[in-house]
């Protein structure tokens, strides 16, 4: 579904990220986990063509990243994500429907439906600069369920959101798993991580350093966290 | 891809770019600045409507209400197409570097939607506002003309409708600077070219004039070497000219322009250089 091959983005003197290659199969849940500028946000950055790799591959379901279609199936949900002030959560919700094509009836419907699975139906007529950091959360996440995207792209979905709205999250990313969504998290929050995701990839100075099942990554008693630190650390 | 298939997928894209374009508009009427310098300029265009009253003589000779109204319309043209100008290089300077920050770009640009129809969307949003803001006041004024004293100036549309390219030069162009420079840097630089043709035209204007012409031929080899500002003169946009040339629609005054280059030619020329400078660099950097 998506597959990064051998993908390299230098900035000047500085390799964000270094020859990185893998694959994340239809309907997996991956991780991509990091220390603070291990390259992570450079790797979701070129799967939406938000910056061109230096060199190697990056392609979503086939078709090269660059290319506009790629994204016709994404949810991206940004690590900061904002809303303007101006805007009220359902004329957010209501623009990003029409960016992806949809029509007046169908996206009135989604919306509707998406602010339930969401939680945010009473608070959607109010303008953004009166939501809290986790409403934002919650819109940002249910602008990326519109038109049943494919491919979930999380970028911290979980900053910001109590640990109730974190369980929310968890529960709403656990029911698109029988739509065979196929999901991208990357997250510091390492136990929400373990719960979620099948699979996660360690990289460190723009460096995969382990891609695999997280069962199998994981070894006698260590929790996730365990396996992070003695790879980044060690 | 079948026809029909390829016919869904352009039906999409304009919706999409009309969506953005709709988005752009309601986006910068709601701002207090507009409205602010909207209301401004409306009273000071409804003021012209005093002009019309009185009675004008000029050297014991009463003067023709229809001229009266025909100078200061021509005055109030040049003075709303300058507002409105000022009004899109003060909108295009930010317009980008905002939505960055405030996360428009990146929940466009994530959907399928690619970077041409957003900066298309964005540079026609911001021509449509800064277009209709001129073009109500320019209605306005035609209006009160033509209600005071019973003289239509038909032209007057069209050399609306034509000062417009200035228009779409300014935003294309302001849009472009403010990918690599700061807003100041972008409004001083508009307001340098625009200064710069308009002084330009001031100096063709008093050049024209046979008692300069005559004075400059006696005194030729005292002239400093002004071949460079020449060359600069008319190599550059030519703003203020191209206002010059639409509002001569408004009468039947002919107009005179020994340039080698017509001036709307000249503005179509780099309204075309800037509309795809911009879409290039746009393309070539990172979203945030």
């Amino acid at each position: 579904m998506i597959k990064i091959d051998a993908a390299s983005k230098k900035y000047g003197a500085l390799t964000a990220v270094d020859s990185v290659t893998f694959e994340i199969k239809k309907g997996e849940y991956f991780a991509l986990l990091g220390p603070n500028g291990a390259g992570k946000t450079t790797i979701v950055k070129m799967l939406l063509n938000f910056t061109t790799p230096t060199s190697g591959h990056v392609s979503i379901d086939g078709i090269p990243s660059y290319q506009t279609s790629a994204r016709a199936g994404i949810g991206y949900l940004a690590e900061n994500q904002k809303i303007s002030p101006h805007l009220s959560g359902y004329d957010y919700l209501s623009r990003c429907a029409e960016y992806i094509g949809l029509q007046n009836a169908e996206s009135k419907d989604q919306i509707e439906r998406i602010l339930d699975i969401v939680g945010m139906r009473d608070k959607a007529s109010q303008l953004s600069r009166t939501y809290s950091k986790g409403m934002v959360q919650r819109i940002g996440l249910g602008a990326c369920l519109l038109g049943k995207p494919k491919v979930l792209i999380l970028d911290e979905p979980t900053v910001g959101l109590d640990p109730i709205g974190i369980r929310e999250i968890r529960l709403i990313l656990e029911t698109l798993r029988k739509d065979g969504v196929t999901i991208l998290l990357n997250s510091h929050l390492l136990s929400e991580v373990e719960k979620i995701c099948d699979t996660a990839a360690i990289i460190k100075k723009g460096k995969l350093l382990v891609k695999d099942k997280i069962s199998s990554i994981i070894q006698g008693g260590e929790n996730l966290e365990d396996v992070f630190i003695r790879y980044v650390q060690g | 891809m079948s026809l029909s298939g390829m016919y869904r997928d352009n039906m999409k894209n304009n919706r999409v770019l009309l969506g953005i374009i709709r988005h752009t508009i309601s986006d910068q009427i709601r701002q207090k600045s507009f409205l602010v310098i909207f209301i401004i300029c409306g009273f000071i265009v409804l003021g012209i409507k005093n002009c019309y009253q009185g009675n004008y003589t000029i050297n014991n000779q009463q003067v023709d209400g229809g001229f009266i109204a025909l100078g200061a319309s021509k005055v109030m043209f040049h003075f709303v197409a300058t507002i409105a100008m000022i009004l899109s290089a003060l909108f295009s300077m930010r317009i980008l570097r905002k939505e960055r920050d405030e996360g428009v770009q990146s929940s466009i640009l994530s959907k399928p939607v690619s970077r041409n129809e957003y900066i298309a969307g964005k540079m026609l949003g911001l021509y449509a506002v800064a277009f209709s803001f001129m073009f109500t006041l320019h209605t306005v004024i035609f209006a009160i003309g033509f209600v005071k004293t019973g003289h239509a100036m038909p032209g007057y549309f069209l050399a609306s409708m034509l000062c417009s390219i200035d228009i779409l030069f300014v935003v294309s162009f302001v849009m472009l600077l403010s990918l690599y420079l700061p807003e100041f840097a972008c409004f001083i630089i508009i307001f340098a070219l625009g200064l710069f043709s308009c002084i330009g035209d001031g100096i063709y204007s008093v050049s024209q004039n046979q008692t300069v012409q005559q004075a400059f031929t006696q005194n030729s080899s005292q002239l400093p070497d002004i071949s460079m500002w020449k060359v600069m003169y008319l190599a550059l946009p030519k703003l203020s000219t191209s206002e010059l040339f639409s509002s001569s629609f408004i009468s039947t005054e002919s107009f005179n322009y020994a340039g080698p280059v017509h001036p709307m030619i000249n503005m179509i020329f780099y309204c075309t250089v800037s509309i795809g400078l911009l879409l290039y660099s746009f393309r070539k950097q990172d979203i945030a």
